[in-house]
């Protein structure tokens, strides 16, 4: 039997391993990034000269960085490019996963099994498949008249080939997540609405314009949150497939972040680059969600 | 609007009480898992006979018994520094135990846990297991020991030339080279030899680059099937060590003897504009060069065997003689080209044991370290089947060429290594590297805006000004 709380039991100590949690691994480090990114500190350097404070001047090396803005740029693209092809895409496999059909189990098995790969298996793998020669993509391109030679072209090797190969595999690993959320939204419209606008005569295409475009909104708004943090935080694919190349083209935001801590072992401007990051995806998503509470209260 | 609830005095205390046990908890377990230190002190007796499987001498021992760890590679093949010389040294002095203590087989992560090591002056590590590349960084923060008294100048000149100038940073010397690599030219001597054509080694007069062009667009005609030059030149750590070699293959360099950038002088442009000519005019490397990496590009030299020169590292001899290779028997080694008036240039790498400043056993330390990297012990690893070994010697000595064939064109070409930038922040200077130099093969700027990029990148990076090399 479960027991009540007596009067006068302090509740707020059953709540400590929670707060406890979220001060430790969320608010300390982040307070901790905060510091660091107003204090000059590089794991190279003498300590002595580490732990001073420089203010803005993190901040300032950042924005003057042509990496830096190089790699913004390239985000919002890859961004834009990833979460748009794999709302897409979702929409069209869940579509299909929403029909009754033989098999239609195994499909949706065989649906979800990209999402089951680990990124950096994914990154290898897209990174054979584009391999001049022996890179079955490369045949396909070729059969679909895309390109002359399938055993020397190389996607990876061009700036804009290798930007599209990391949204496309960007998408294949993304869409099985997206797909089930817009699956959940598709079984959650009632089934009445349909049979109701048959009724009136609606065929498929008026039926998905006046049903299930407006009911699914908030799933597909939901869909793109979840992309566009991806993009904000994707890093192993991109390194595996093109480390950022040819030359800097596909050098996106998180990469930058990893070179930074990393390769530089700049932990100021590494700092200065995480807060950055920090505002830019709560200013973005901030106005995102608020559309979604918005759709969401109207309806 | 609710009352709120007062807190109950006993629960309180209870909490207050199980947070003060907790830190106590803590403390001990901190300072059960560091003790105190003990000074031990050493005193030196005699030479030490050995009769162990390596026979060499030991110039001082302690009576105490004393425990020294070694950061290791996680996967030695021939668990030599596993298992064999922890043994070996045990036979010639029991006094001094040796650990082992594998690193992280990720190269960032071990790299990390060095630094991180070495930064915090911890006495856990006495021996760091150091890249070529971390040599100036270790030494520039005093995280190492300067090793001038078991390394001086008459022993440093028995080593390969460039392990030596890497690990030599403000006139002294902070680790003793054991592991040795370098970039060379593998290729098919069965095609070549068919169609007569020699490979040069640097003792001779070598090729140029435009004949080793001229000779791969001949080759290319020919051989429709295989790709007459087949290199990794993925967007990674390969592209500095390439550029480094076609870079100083025509005299240049990346800082001038005073330390000022001379990357962008001509010598630099004329080098990048012929690699640029390499991969874009001439076209005789393998299609996906820009993207493919270093194994791979091995696969596709030994196991697919398509194509007809190679470069890669010393290891390809070793993978050539197993079961999944095409090209058993058919294959040798050779000398970079170079530009007129010149010399080739082979990158070299390799790791170095150097000992932590923060070590409580710097003299036993020391003592290991001279014994293990011994012309003996390093003899005795390599006819074992370990790692090649960073004594220059070892390349001619006969018993050596009888295991590792091409030993002898490795003596010749490690006369020849250069080092990559000394610098203490050399993997963000790589990064630069990697970024202008990949950017301009796959046609994002020219030559020129490429190594003048990258100067500016340097100059910021370092703070060192542009050398009068360098003509605006």
């Amino acid at each position: 039997m479960q027991s009540k709380p007596r009067i006068g039991e302090p509740l707020y100590l059953y709540f400590l391993p929670a707060i406890a949690f979220v001060g430790v691994f969320l608010l300390a480090s982040i307070g901790d990034i905060i510091y660091l990114s107003f204090h000059y500190f590089r794991l190279a350097s003498p300590l002595q000269e580490n732990g001073i404070f420089v203010g803005f001047q993190n901040y300032w090396n950042l924005l003057t960085d042509g990496r830096f803005q190089q790699s913004l740029l390239t985000t919002v693209l890859f961004g834009l490019a990833s979460s748009a092809g794999t709302v897409l895409l979702g929409l069209a496999v869940a579509l299909l996963a929403n029909q009754s059909f033989k098999g239609n189990s195994f499909y949706v098995a065989i649906m979800v099994l990209p999402w089951a790969v680990a990124n950096v298996v994914a990154g290898r793998q897209w990174s054979f498949l584009l391999q001049p020669g022996m890179g079955l993509a490369n045949y396909f391109l070729f059969y679909l008249g895309i390109i002359a030679d399938p055993l020397k072209f190389s996607a990876l090797s061009t700036p804009l080939g290798a930007f599209s190969a990391i949204v496309v595999a960007t998408i294949w690993k993304s869409t099985p997540f997206i797909a089930l959320i817009l699956l959940a939204g598709l079984q959650s419209i009632p089934r009445e609405l349909y049979d109701a606008s048959e009724v009136d005569g609606a065929g498929m295409f008026s039926k998905f314009r006046y049903i299930t475009y407006p009911l699914l909104t908030p799933f597909v708004n939901i869909g793109l949150l979840f992309c566009g943090l991806g993009a904000m935080g994707s890093l192993d694919i991109v390194y595996i497939m093109t480390n950022g190349g040819p030359g800097t083209s596909t050098n996106i935001f998180p990469l930058f972040l990893y070179k930074t801590y990393f390769m530089a072992w700049d932990f100021g401007l590494g700092g200065a680059a995480s807060v950055f990051l920090m505002i830019f995806t709560m200013i973005t998503f901030f106005f995102l969600v608020r559309s979604l509470i918005k759709y969401v209260v109207r309806m | 609007m609710s009352e709120p609830k007062k807190v109950d005095r006993r629960n309180f205390i209870y909490a207050g009480l199980g947070a003060v046990a907790l830190i106590a908890i803590g403390a001990v377990a901190y300072v059960a898992m560091n003790p105190p230190v003990v000074t031990q002190t050493v005193t030196t007796s005699t030479t030490v006979p050995t009769t162990s499987v390596v026979t060499t001498t030991v110039p001082t021992t302690s009576p105490t018994s004393i425990t020294i760890h070694q950061f290791i590679h996680a996967n030695d093949p021939a668990r030599q520094y596993e298992v064999a010389m922890p043994a070996a040294w045990a036979k010639v002095n029991p006094n001094i135990r040796v650990v082992p203590i594998k690193m992280p087989s990720g190269y960032t992560e071990g790299e990390l846990l060095e630094v991180n090591t070495a930064k915090a002056r911890s006495p856990d590590i006495d021996i760091f297991n150091i890249d070529v590349i971390w040599g100036p960084l270790f030494a520039d923060n005093l995280w190492v020991e300067p090793l001038d008294d078991i390394l001086p100048p008459s022993e440093q000149s028995k080593f390969i030339p460039a392990m030596i100038d890497s690990m030599t940073w403000n006139k002294h010397i902070w680790a003793v080279p054991w592991m040795y690599d370098q970039g060379a030219l593998w290729y098919r001597k069965d095609i070549l030899d068919e169609e007569g054509i020699k490979v040069p080694t640097v003792s001779e007069p070598g090729w140029t680059w435009d004949e080793f062009i001229s000779i791969c667009e001949n080759l290319k005609e020919k051989y429709p099937d295989l790709a007459p030059y087949i290199v990794d030149q993925f967007k990674y750590e390969e592209i500095s060590c390439i550029w480094t070699e076609i870079l100083a293959s025509n005299g240049g360099a990346f800082f001038d003897e005073d330390g000022l950038i001379r990357v962008n002088d001509s010598q630099g442009v004329e080098a990048l504009q012929k690699w640029y000519d390499m991969v874009n005019k001439h076209k005789i490397f393998q299609p996906g060069t820009l993207s493919m990496q270093l194994d791979p590009a091995r696969v596709m030299f030994v196991d697919d065997a398509k194509g007809i020169f190679h470069r890669n590292w010393n290891y390809v001899w070793g993978t050539s003689l197993e079961a999944t290779s095409k090209v058993k028997g058919k294959i040798w080694v050779g000398a970079f080209p170079h530009f007129p008036g010149h010399q080739s240039a082979h990158c070299e790498g390799g790791w170095n044991w150097a000992i932590s400043a923060g070590s409580l056993h710097k003299k036993e330390a020391k003592e290991y370290v001279k014994w293990l990297t011994s012309y003996d012990v390093m003899k005795a690893i390599m006819l074992a089947g370990g790692y090649s070994q960073a004594r220059i010697d070892l390349y001619n000595d006969p018993d050596i060429q009888k295991v590792w064939e091409p030993a002898g064109v490795y003596y010749n070409l490690a006369k020849y290594t250069v080092s990559r930038p000394k610098h203490p922040l050399y993997l963000q200077i790589s990064s630069f590297i990697q970024d202008r130099i990949h950017g301009c093969l796959s046609g994002l700027s020219t030559p020129k805006e490429a190594l003048d990029g990258l100067a500016d990148d340097l100059a910021k990076l370092t703070g060192a000004g542009i050398s009068p090399l360098v003509k605006k």
